[in-house]
C-alpha cells in the first residue's frame, strides 16, 4: 500500500481541509469540488484523506463492501442470505478510489470478467470503480476534462446510489453510493452545470503566497520525500487526535439543533443570491450542522453559516457574463450586502 | 561563445543530475527540433544512464493507454486459453529513463496517465521510480506540450541555441562519480536558510507552483552529492534556481514578455520591498544563525544571495526566448487540453449513436461486441475443429473455438467537435463597439458549447499583423479574460488575418475538429501583407488570401460590420465562398445573438 502524506500535516489550505472534514463527518453533503492551480497540494490532500477514515464494517468477500447491519444487501449477499449462510463480518478500510483521466467505460461500470468468458464460458461480472468505491470516496482528477459519456454515467449514479449494467447480456444492479471528491483547473475548460451541482461544497485553492508557509511545506515534503515511515510516525498523534475528533463529531452530529431562525436565514440567502434548485439550502443545513458539531456544539449558530455559505453556495451562483470576479469574490459581496440589510 | 558553452554545459549538468537522481527530479522537456545537437544531447545522457545501469525506452509517439498500462493480449489469451497480460510500458520503464517523442502531439489521456504514474511511483518506492525526457518539437503557437507533465518534470532545455560549434567539450564524468554521487545522495542535508533563500528567490520571481520549489532544493542536494559535499551550499543554491526555475515555471514573467525590460525593473522594485519586509525577519534570522555566522564571515547574507539567484536566473534565460514576444509561453500554459483532441476521431469506438459492430480487436477501451464475435465463429467450429488433431478435439470441442479474426468491436458515432474562429476586425474607431459584438457572440458561443462540446478562438486583426487573442477554448473564464483586455485601434491587416485564421483552421482540421471562420470586417483593408499602408496592394493581398481560404475549403461567414453593405466586402466574402451576413447597425446584445445562430446553423450545415 502506497504511503499517503498526513492531513493534519499538511500546511495552510484552511478552507479545502475543512470542506474535506465536513464531508467525513456528515457523507450526505455529498462530495467537495476543488478548483484551482497545479502544484497546491490537491492531489496530495485528497489521497492523505484515506489515513482518516475510521474503519467500518462490512460483509466479508463482498466486491461492494456491503454494510451488514444496512436493510438493503447487493443481490450477492441477499442471495447467501437466503440460503442461511451466516454472513462474515470484517472491519475494512473505507476505500477511496482513483478515477484516472483516462478510464474507460468498463474499467468506470464494470463490465463482463472477459477471462472468465473466454477461458471457462462463464458470463460473470467484474465489478469497476464504481463498485469498489460504494461507501467510500471517488476522486476524479481533473474532473473538469472527463469524458462526456462518463460524466453522464457518474451524474446518473451519485444520484441514483445505484449502479445499473445492461450489457454484453449482463443485467445487474449494485449500490453505488460515494462521496465524489472532484479536483480541477478552470482554465483547462468549464464543469458542466449538472456535475457541478452534484458537488455539496466547492472551494477554490491557490498557492500560498506567504514565503514562510512556503518553506514549511517544502520543508515537511522534503521530510516525507526522505523517509515516509519515520515522518507518518511523527504525525501520528495528531493524527489519532484528528480522527478521534472526527468520530466524536460523528456521533454528536445527530444532536446538533439548528434553529428555525437560523434555517430560514439560510433560505433567505439562498434567494438573494439566486441559487438554483433546493440543493444548496440543503448542504447549507447539513453543513452547518458539521461544522457545529466538528467544533463540539449542539447549537448551530450565524457564524457556522457564515463560514458554510460560501463553500456551499460559491458553485451554484448564476453565471453572469460579464462579472469576471470569482465565485468567491462574488459570494462574499453578496453576503456582505445580505447581512448588511437582513436584520439578524 | 562563452555564455553558450556554460549554457551548454548546463545541459550536461542536467543529465548527469538526471542520472544520479530520477527518482527526485523526474525529468526534462527538452524543447528543441531534431537535430545534430539534440541528438548529441541524448547520446550524452544515454552514455551516463547506462553507465550506471538503466536504460533509455522510447515510447512510440502515438503511445495509447493500453500500451501504458499493459492490457490483455488476445492472440496469447485464445491460445493458451487463459489470460494472458501483456507487460505495460509503464511497468517495464521502472528503474529506468522514458524517452517521449513528440510530446506536444501526445493524447490527453496518455499524458495523464504518465503523469499519475509519475506521482505514485516515484515518491515512496524507490524500485519502482522512473525519469522522463520529452522531447517537445513544437514550432507553432498551438501545438504546446501539456502542462501537466511540465509542471511534473524538474528541468527544462532550450537547445535550438546551439550551434555544432558550441558542443565540442562535454562535462567528463565517469561511472563511480554518479555510483558515489548515488550513494551520497540520500544523506545530504541543506540548511534551513539556503532553503527558505530558494523559496523566497522563487517567490519573487513568480514561481508558484510547489513542485518547482521541492525540485529546486533536490537539484541542489543532487548537485551536492555530485561535487562531494554532505550538505548543500551557495553554489549548489544558485546553480540549482538557474536550472529549475525555467521561464515557463514562472507565471509573470511570461503573461509580460513582451514588456520584459519593465518587467524586470518591477521585479527589481519587489526585490527592495521583499528586502525591507525581511529585515525583521533576517534579524531573528541572524541571531539564530550567529553561530554560522561567525564560521564564515565572507559568504553574503542571505538577501543578497536572494539576489543573486535572482539575477542567475534572468541571465540563464534564452535570448531568444526574449525575442519571441507572448506566442509561445502564455499558451503552454492554457491550451493544454487542445493537445489532447488528437483523437477525437478515435473516440467514435467509446460513445455516440451505436453503429453496426465492425471486425477490430477490444483495445484502448474498445468494446467487444460479444454476441457479434461468437456468431462469426460458429460457421467455422467444424472446419476448425475438423484441422486440429484428436488430442486437441476434445479440449476444444466443449467450447467454441475462437480466432482472433472473429473479435468484433462496438462502434458508435460521434459528430466531431467543431471550433468557431471568430476573425475580427479591431481595427480604427468603429472598433469598439464591433468588438463588443464580436465579445457577444463568443459568449452567446460558449454558454452553448455545454450540449454543442465546441469550442471558440478569436484572432484579431490590428495595426500591421493579426494575433491570436484567444486560443481554441471551451473555457468561460479564460475566454473573459483574454477579451476583456482586447485593444482597438489601428490599420485593418485583413490579408494578414486571413492568412492566420487559415493556418489555425487547418492546424485545427489536422487535430480531427471541425473550424469555422466568422470573419467580422468592413473589407476596408489598408496593411497589405508586408505590414505596409496603402489600399490597393492590401485589398489585392487580401482577395489572394481569401483565395487560399476558398482552396482549404472551409465553412466561412462574412459578417459586414460597415453601416452600408459594401462593395468590397461584398467581392472578399465570394472570393474566399463565405455566406454574406450584412450587419449594419444592432445593439451588441441582439447582433452577437444573430452571428452566433448563423454560426451554429453553419455548424450543422
Amino acid at each position: 500500500m502506497a504511503l499517503n502524506f498526513p492531513f493534519t500535516a499538511i500546511v495552510s489550505q484552511a478552507e479545502m481541509k475543512l470542506a474535506i472534514t465536513l464531508c467525513t463527518i456528515d457523507p450526505l453533503i455529498g462530495g467537495v469540488l476543488i478548483f484551482g492551480d497545479r502544484g497546491t497540494g490537491k492531489s496530495t490532500t485528497i489521497r492523505s484523506l484515506a489515513g482518516l477514515l475510521p474503519s467500518m464494517k462490512s460483509i466479508a468477500g463482498c466486491h461492494y463492501h456491503c454494510n451488514p447491519d444496512a436493510k438493503i444487501l447487493c443481490s450477492e449477499c441477499e442471495a447467501k442470505k437466503e440460503q442461511g449462510n451466516k454472513l462474515k463480518v470484517e472491519n475494512v478500510a473505507v476505500p477511496v478510489v482513483d478515477l484516472p483521466l483516462g478510464a474507460t467505460e468498463d474499467r468506470v461500470v464494470g463490465a463482463l470478467d472477459i477471462e472468465k468468458a473466454l477461458t471457462q464460458g462463464i458470463k460473470s461480472f467484474e465489478p469497476g470503480l464504481l463498485a469498489k468505491a460504494n461507501r467510500g470516496y471517488l476522486y476524479i482528477d481533473e474532473v473538469n476534462l472527463l469524458e462526456d459519456h462518463l460524466v453522464d454515467l457518474l451524474i446518473d449514479v451519485a444520484a441514483s446510489g445505484e449502479n445499473i449494467i445492461e450489457r454484453e447480456g449482463l443485467s445487474i444492479r449494485h449500490p453505488a453510493r460515494f462521496v465524489l471528491i472532484g479536483s480541477g483547473n478552470p482554465e483547462e475548460g468549464e464543469l458542466r452545470p449538472q456535475m457541478l451541482d452534484r458537488f455539496g461544497l466547492s472551494t477554490e485553492v491557490r498557492t500560498p503566497s506567504d514565503f514562510k508557509e512556503r518553506v514549511e511545506i517544502i520543508k515537511r515534503r522534503d521530510e516525507f520525500e526522505k523517509n515516509p515511515e519515520k515522518f507518518i510516525a511523527a504525525w501520528s498523534k495528531p493524527e489519532e487526535e484528528f480522527k478521534k475528533k472526527i468520530s466524536k463529531s460523528q456521533k454528536l452530529l445527530d444532536q446538533v439543533e439548528v434553529e428555525d431562525e437560523l434555517l430560514e436565514l439560510a433560505t433567505k440567502l439562498c434567494a438573494h443570491l439566486g441559487t438554483d434548485g433546493l440543493r444548496g439550502e440543503l448542504t447549507l443545513l447539513r453543513g452547518v450542522r458539521a461544522l457545529a458539531a466538528f467544533e463540539g456544539k449542539k447549537k448551530a449558530n450565524l457564524n457556522h453559516l457564515k463560514k458554510i455559505a460560501p463553500l456551499a453556495l460559491g458553485h451554484r451562483l448564476r453565471r453572469n457574463p460579464l462579472d469576471d470576479s470569482s465565485s468567491g469574490a462574488r459570494i462574499d459581496r453578496a453576503m456582505q450586502e445580505f447581512f448588511a440589510t437582513s436584520p439578524k | 561563445m562563452k555564455s553558450d558553452r556554460t549554457a551548454w554545459f548546463d545541459a550536461n549538468l542536467i543529465a548527469i543530475l538526471l542520472a544520479i537522481n530520477p527518482r527526485g527530479l523526474k525529468g526534462v522537456t527538452v524543447k528543441s527540433q531534431f537535430g545534430p545537437v539534440r541528438d548529441a544531447w541524448l547520446k550524452y545522457l544515454k552514455d551516463l544512464t547506462v553507465s550506471c545501469g538503466s536504460q533509455i525506452l522510447k515510447a512510440p509517439a502515438n503511445i495509447s493507454a493500453d500500451q501504458l498500462k499493459g492490457a490483455l493480449d488476445i492472440e496469447a489469451s485464445l491460445q493458451s486459453a487463459s489470460l494472458v497480460m501483456s507487460k505495460g510500458l509503464l511497468e517495464r520503464v521502472e528503474g529506468n529513463l522514458l524517452l517521449l517523442p513528440m510530446v506536444e502531439r501526445m493524447d490527453l489521456q496518455a499524458i495523464a496517465l504518465i503523469s499519475q504514474a509519475l506521482d505514485e511511483k516515484n515518491t515512496i518506492n524507490a524500485a519502482t521510480h522512473f525519469g522522463i525526457v520529452a522531447f517537445d518539437e513544437s514550432d507553432n503557437v498551438d501545438e504546446v506540450i501539456s502542462a501537466r507533465l511540465l509542471d511534473r518534470l524538474a528541468f527544462e532545455l532550450y537547445l535550438d541555441q546551439f550551434s555544432i560549434a558550441d558542443i565540442n567539450d562535454y562535462l567528463e564524468v565517469d561511472a563511480e562519480d554518479i555510483a558515489k554521487a548515488k550513494k551520497r545522495l540520500p544523506s545530504v542535508t541543506c540548511s534551513n536558510e539556503y532553503l527558505e533563500v530558494m523559496t523566497k528567490a522563487g517567490l519573487s520571481l513568480g514561481v508558484s507552483s510547489f513542485r518547482a520549489n521541492q525540485f529546486a532544493l533536490e537539484t541542489a542536494k543532487t548537485l551536492a552529492a555530485l561535487r562531494g559535499l554532505a550538505e548543500v551550499g551557495q553554489d549548489e543554491v544558485i546553480d540549482a534556481a538557474r536550472l529549475v526555475y525555467t521561464p515557463s515555471k514562472r507565471m509573470h514573467i511570461n503573461s509580460e514578455m513582451d514588456q520584459a525590460d519593465q518587467e524586470s525593473e518591477e521585479h527589481w522594485d519587489n526585490q527592495d520591498q521583499d528586502a525591507e519586509n525581511q529585515a525583521d525577519d533576517s534579524q531573528n534570522d541572524s541571531q539564530r544563525d550567529s553561530e554560522s555566522d561567525l564560521q564564515d564571515q565572507e559568504r553574503p547574507s542571505n538577501e543578497d544571495l536572494e539576489d543573486i539567484i535572482v539575477e542567475a536566473v534572468k541571465s540563464s534565460i534564452p535570448p531568444q526566448l526574449l525575442h519571441q514576444p507572448k506566442k509561445k509561453l502564455p499558451a503552454g500554459k492554457s491550451t493544454a487540453h487542445v493537445s489532447g483532441k488528437s483523437g477525437a476521431v478515435q473516440k467514435n469506438f467509446l460513445s455516440g449513436r451505436p453503429l453496426t459492430s465492425r471486425k477490430g480487436r477490444p483495445q484502448d477501451g474498445r468494446r467487444l461486441d460479444i454476441l457479434k464475435s461468437i456468431r462469426a465463429a460458429i460457421p467455422w467450429q467444424r472446419l476448425r475443429g475438423m484441422m486440429l488433431n484428436e488430442d486437441q478435439q476434445k479440449v476444444v470441442r466443449t467450447r467454441i473455438d475462437f480466432r482472433t479474426e472473429d473479435l468484433h468491436i462496438k462502434q458508435y458515432l460521434r459528430r466531431r467537435g467543431t471550433v468557431t474562429i471568430f476573425l475580427v476586425d479591431a481595427s480604427g474607431s468603429s472598433a469598439t463597439q464591433r468588438l463588443a459584438e464580436a465579445k457577444g457572440a463568443l459568449e452567446e458561443l460558449l454558454a452553448q458549447c455545454y450540449i454543442r462540446r465546441d469550442e471558440v478562438a478569436m484572432v484579431s486583426m490590428r495595426g500591421a499583423k493579426a494575433e491570436i487573442v484567444l486560443p481554441p477554448t471551451r473555457s468561460l473564464v479564460r475566454a473573459k479574460r483574454n477579451l476583456a483586455a482586447l485593444p482597438g485601434g489601428g490599420g485593418t491587416p485583413l490579408a494578414a488575418g486571413f492568412r492566420a485564421a487559415n493556418e489555425m483552421a487547418i492546424s485545427l482540421e489536422r487535430k480531427g475538429l471541425t473550424p469555422i471562420i466568422v470573419v467580422m470586417s468592413d473589407g476596408k483593408a489598408n496593411v497589405n501583407l508586408k505590414g505596409v499602408g496603402g489600399r490597393e496592394s492590401a485589398h489585392s493581398d487580401a482577395l489572394m488570401a481569401a483565395k487560399e481560404l476558398r482552396i482549404k475549403n472551409h465553412r466561412l461567414l462574412f459578417v459586414d460590420t460597415s453601416p452600408k453593405p459594401e462593395i468590397l466586402a461584398q467581392e472578399l466574402s465570394s472570393a474566399m465562398a463565405a455566406q454574406y451576413f450584412p450587419l449594419p447597425f444592432a445593439s451588441s446584445t441582439s447582433s452577437g445573438k444573430k452571428i452566433s445562430q448563423a454560426a451554429m446553423q453553419l455548424a450543422n450545415s
